[in-house]
């Protein structure tokens, strides 16, 4: 009881400060529509290419366009616990809290709703495009489902780093490899039509299942649909246990070791030692 | 005062300025790597684009490489914005401002170490594309051009991030600046030439949007050879963008300071 | 009368100064050529007898002894009445409940007269007239009197354990000879006139007498009198009395409860043993231990960089220790941070504020934190942003509050769960004098009214003076001194005195003369310095001194010993004036470089 509400007094700060400042909101929304834009007004041609094999290039996109929205709802979130780290107020969090991962809750709490949000508008915005959506209900459900457990998984990452950096600046470690995730898995042409190391890559990702099961629910035919979630439930137990190591990492301060026996040494002559000596000396 | 003093104190900031760019390898690596990331799979993914007809070259490395060198011209928003955010938030700047140094001369300065940074990657990312099969019609003197072009867009980009970051005083609010950034850079002839976008809408927005020029001036001399036209262009823009932003940023920090 | 060998008194009794007294044979009782007085038992198990005494009387629950009482509370040979040249007089034989004159303990021999009441654990003796009725036998039943009974002391714990004491007068308790009536001289936390017993109208009142480590009633700080009721518990250093009015004895045992687990141990008090803290190579904290008690206020002081806040992070549980152990309300910070968090308040260095919420919001978010019901927030809330004078500016972003503002709402934050142990750090640093003396108002009235334990760490020397009961002082990781603000001055003991000759020439001439005075010492104002020797605290003789000495100055003070003082020499430095500058030193050479280039001047205003 106590851990749930240490998570909802962090939600709450989160969230006031969002309300607030409206604008904070944007730039993890606006990224992924401009994507969805980039991708689906400059590539459109690639639907029509033989081998294409999808209902929509702008579906095709879609799917990916959603899952970085969400997504990117979890990251920025996570700079909101590396600058509240930075600037000290992660102290009073820490000060507070019985259990400190409690606090971390209150953060994937708040990533999850922006997601949700985030998830709502890019979806409004593709259907105002005339995107057409061949699944049912149970297929859009399942694909939101899928989107919210990235999102999840991005928060469980981010925070680890944010725990362990306390930095602002560590906000690239957590932007970049999300990017890179992305990239390295079919966004904008199938795994079929990738060759090379990217199609490797594209193999190895565990995005790609995620991505061809959402495309798959999107065109009610779902496939991968198990491997999917098991994927991110894996990837979010990965990334707990990560997120724990952090938090024991920032509760040991800086400058500590990570493990291993206490420094033990010959203790060094202090200054009051010395006084003392150079007192005796004078006198 | 005395031009000397000008000198001094700008050398002063500038140094720092580098120095603090560099010693950032949690900011510095990732806006190098990234962009060379985003070469690699594009350039690999994109060979299907190739294909489509009337694409102006076979190599989409040759094609894609000028959009890296803006990308990573672009991460000089973060990177500026970031060094005057945190001067802000600690209180550096107001110390900065009691001193006699000149409000242009601290906001130039700041510029100096993305300006090195950016350089650095260029040549960098210049030096990656070729060795990945990239070709530069426009011969050695084009490659310097490209690097001054690059440069030009360098500084640009790190203007607008010094405005960002003397409006919201914020060094975390001065990097989200960046995403709107790259998505504006996607909006654009990045990835495909303005002349083969099939959705009228997409090309009316990449017509109108700046990054293109910014992106099409070193690809011209690339693909084409020397083209004034798009020289022009995407160094005017990046010049005015330049004198926008700094002036503007100028300005904003003068406000700050007498507040 | 011969007097025997002085009884052998406990260690702890050394307040009693028995006398030496002979064995009386029993049936020496009656003596012709003496004063008589009738005493008669009027409370007691022994009630209703009557008894008269004409010679030297010993009284105890020993049958050797003259007067038997079979009272559990009665020692053997407990007093003895005295005959003197006119009437008798009554000394406690070293008993272990004492001897007692109409409420007031008796330390030597005390003369009584008719109407005096003398008890004796629970057994109360009335002196009656000095001649005897003539038909009055030597023992005679009386009507027992309806004597209304004392409210009674009764030691649980502490020196006195065990201990049960009539309180029928002032009684003052206190660790020195002479100045209390009760000494309790064992313990070093309790002053030398602690606090005192007062019968009011049938009850009891305690009163604090100005004590250094102050008088827990029911475990909250005494201030000024109280008025008890039976079963409240007064501590006093470790001594715990309860009270036991008349009417309503409750006849508690005389003696402490079992002590619980030390782990369950819930004193305000903070205990420190060995404690280290290493980065990497560099040992930030290096092995200090310190004590602060129950209620107490204590200054950590240190310079900059001294490990300070460290400690305080280490105490706090936001830093483990690399060694060593501390404890806070028992609870062991490495083992039990849980338990610790749930128990202290902490203030920063750094107001850890968002600047885009505001009061309430904080206090919001702080609440749930804590895991205060929703239905008490708002209540809480209120009434400290009343207390720390925000109200007004609750609705307010903090982003647009002042310094002080800020120090304000962080240490309400910090009393939402009502912490037992609060730890201040650098609270007043960069705030205005105002705000800084509110701040200390606030704090003194947190220990004062509800007996909270304050930790406070700070810069300046004389907010740790006017603040703190104890200092510790700590440099480069280790503790260099630690005592009351004053045994610390009075350690390092003399002033100062320093002159500053006019002429350059006469530097020497005046060390010579002011080393007939003292050691020489730095000057703080380019002239000559000594501390004075022991005995020495007068200008006039310096400057007489002086004076024949030809040696004209410009100037001449006086100084008493300041904390700083304690620190120079303790550590071979000054503590004020030492703290580091904020930017580090290549932002330094930046800021020094862009004075030089354009020459050290004011900022350029046509910027």
């Amino acid at each position: 009881m106590r851990s749930l509400s240490v998570a909802r007094g962090v939600a709450y700060q989160c969230t006031r400060k969002l309300i607030r400042l409206p604008p904070k909101l944007l730039p993890s929304l606006l990224l992924p529509l401009f994507m969805f834009a980039a991708f689906g007004g400059a590539l459109g041609a690639l639907g029509s290419t033989k081998g294409f094999g999808y209902y929509s290039y702008t579906a095709f996109v879609f799917v990916f366009v959603l899952y970085m929205a969400s997504m990117f709802a979890a990251v920025f979130t996570t700079f909101d616990i590396a600058a509240d780290f930075e600037g000290g107020f992660g102290n009073r969090m820490m000060l507070a809290a019985p259990r400190r991962l409690a606090i971390v809750g209150g953060y994937v709490i708040v990533a999850l709703w922006r997601g949700l949000a985030n998830i709502a508008v890019v979806f409004a915005v593709a259907l105002a495009t005339g995107m057409s959506v061949q699944g049912n209900a149970i297929d859009v459900i399942g694909l939101v489902a899928l989107a919210l457990l990235l999102n999840t998984v991005a928060t469980l990452y981010g925070a680890g780093i944010a725990l362990r950096f306390q930095s602002t600046a560590s906000g690239v470690l957590i932007l970049i490899p999300t990017f890179m995730l992305f990239f390295l898995s079919p966004i904008f042409i199938p795994r079929h039509q990738l060759s090379g190391w990217l199609r490797d890559a594209a193999d190895v990702n565990p995005l790609t299942p995620v991505l061809e099961a959402g495309r798959g629910f999107l065109a009610d035919d779902p496939v991968k649909v198990v491997l999917a979630f098991a994927a991110l439930l894996g990837l979010a137990l990965l990334f707990s246990v990560w997120v724990v190591r952090g938090m024991r990492k920032a509760e040991r301060g800086p400058g500590s070791p990570a493990r291993g026996p206490r420094a033990r040494g010959p203790r060094a002559r202090g200054p009051r030692a010395r006084a003392q000596q150079g007192a005796e000396a004078k006198a | 005062m005395s031009s000397s003093s000008v000198d001094l104190q700008v050398r002063a900031l500038a140094r720092r300025s580098i120095k603090r760019t560099l010693r950032q390898p949690v900011l510095v690596v990732p806006n190098v790597i990234f962009p060379l990331f985003m070469l690699a799979v594009l350039s690999s993914a994109g060979k299907e684009i190739t294909h489509v007809k009337g694409f102006p070259t076979h190599s989409y490395i040759t094609f894609i490489i000028s959009a890296t060198l803006i990308q990573g011209a672009a991460g000089a928003t973060t990177l500026a914005g970031n060094a005057l955010g945190n001067d802000i938030e600690t209180g550096f700047l107001s110390r900065l401002a009691l001193t006699p140094v000149k409000v242009p001369a601290l906001i130039a300065s700041q510029l100096a170490g993305v300006a090195v940074l950016g350089f650095i990657q260029s040549v960098l990312y210049l030096l990656v594309g070729l060795a990945g099969g990239a070709s530069i019609k426009a011969g050695v003197g084009g490659a310097l051009v490209v690097l001054a072009l690059a440069l030009l867009a360098i500084l640009a980009f790190g203007s607008i991030g010094l405005l960002a970051a003397v409006r919201t005083g914020s060094a975390q609010q001065a990097q989200g600046v960046f995403v709107i950034g790259l998505g504006l850079l996607f909006m654009s002839s990045m990835i495909m030439p303005r002349n083969l976008i099939t959705s009228s809408w997409f090309k009316e927005v990449a017509t109108y949007n700046p990054m293109s020029y910014l992106v099409e001036a070193p690809r011209s001399l690339f693909i084409t050879g020397w083209n004034a036209q798009s020289l022009e262009l995407g160094a005017g823009i990046a010049a005015g963008a330049l004198i926008v932003f700094l002036a503007a940023s100028i300005a904003s920090l003068r406000t700050r300071i007498l507040q | 009368m011969q007097r025997g060998q002085t009884p052998a008194s406990a260690g702890a009794r050394r307040w009693m100064r028995a006398s030496q007294i002979a064995p009386i044979a029993a049936d020496h009782i009656r003596c012709a050529a003496v004063p008589q007085l009738t005493l008669a038992i009027i409370e007691g198990g022994e009630a209703e007898r009557e008894f008269s005494v004409t010679a030297m009387l010993v009284i105890g629950r020993d049958p050797s002894v003259d007067l038997v009482i079979t009272d559990a509370d009665v020692s053997a040979r407990h007093a003895s009445l005295i005959p003197l040249d006119v009437g008798f007089a009554i000394e406690d034989l070293g008993s272990t409940n004492g001897t007692f004159v109409n409420g007031r303990r008796v330390s030597s021999a005390h003369e009584v007269r008719p109407g005096d009441r003398i008890q004796l654990g629970g057994t109360v003796l009335e002196v009656r007239a000095d001649t005897p009725h003539a038909d009055m036998p030597a023992v005679q039943v009386t009507r027992v009197k309806q004597i209304p009974a004392l409210p009674m002391l009764v030691f649980l714990a502490g020196q006195l354990q065990g201990t049960k004491m009539p309180a029928g007068a002032p009684v003052v308790i206190g660790r020195e000879l002479g100045a209390a009536d009760v000494i309790l001289d064992q313990d070093t936390a309790i002053s030398r006139r602690h606090a005192a017993f007062s019968p009011a109208g049938g009850g009891l009142t305690i009163q604090d007498m100005g004590s250094t480590n102050g008088t827990l009633v029911n475990g909250r700080r005494l201030a000024g009198t109280a008025a008890l009721q039976t079963g409240d518990r007064v501590q006093i250093g470790d001594t715990v009395i309860e009270v036991q009015l008349p009417g309503d004895r409750a006849l508690a045992p005389a003696v402490a409860p079992a002590p619980a687990p030390a782990q369950a141990t819930h004193a305000n008090n903070i205990e420190v043993n060995g404690l280290v803290k290493e980065f990497g190579a560099h040992r930030a904290v290096d092995g200090i231990n310190l004590l602060v008690n129950p209620g107490e206020i204590y200054g950590f002081l240190g310079p900059n960089g001294a490990g300070k806040s460290t400690t305080v992070h280490m105490l706090t549980t936001l830093l483990p220790p690399t060694s060593g152990t501390a404890l806070i309300a028992g609870y062991d910070v490495a083992r039990d941070g849980a338990s610790v968090r749930s128990t202290i308040g902490v203030a920063l260095q750094a107001a850890a504020l968002d600047m885009h919420l505001n009061a309430w919001e904080h206090m919001e978010m702080q609440t749930a934190l804590h895991g205060i019901p929703k239905a008490k927030r708002r209540k809480i809330a209120q009434e400290l942003l009343e207390r720390v004078a925000l109200t007004d500016a609750a609705g307010r972003l903090v982003g647009g509050y002042s310094g002080g503002m800020k120090r304000r709402l962080d240490l309400a934050l910090a009393l939402v769960h009502s912490p037992r142990v609060l730890f201040l750090d650098e609270p007043t640093t960069g705030l205005d004098p105002q705000s800084r003396t509110a701040l200390w108002e606030e704090v003194a009235r947190l220990v004062r009214e509800e007996g909270m334990t304050v930790f406070l760490t700070t810069q300046y020397l004389e907010e740790a003076d006017v603040m703190a009961d104890r200092v510790g002082i700590i440099d480069h990781g280790e503790m260099v001194a630690e005592d009351t603000p004053a045994a610390l001055k009075a350690e390092i003991g003399r002033p100062t005195v320093e002159v500053v000759p006019v002429e350059r020439s006469d530097f020497a001439a005046a060390s010579e003369v002011l080393t007939r005075f003292g050691e020489l010492a730095s000057s703080t104002h380019g002239g000559v310095a000594a501390r004075l020797r022991p005995g020495i605290d007068d200008l006039a003789d310096v400057i007489r001194a002086l004076d024949e000495a030809s040696i004209r100055v410009t100037n001449v003070q006086l100084h008493a010993p300041t904390l700083d003082d304690v620190f120079l020499v303790k550590t071979g430095r000054s503590l004020e004036g030492g703290a580091e500058q904020d930017a580090s030193a290549e932002e330094a050479g930046v800021l020094e470089q862009l004075s030089a280039g354009a020459g050290i001047g004011a900022a350029d205003a046509s910027r």
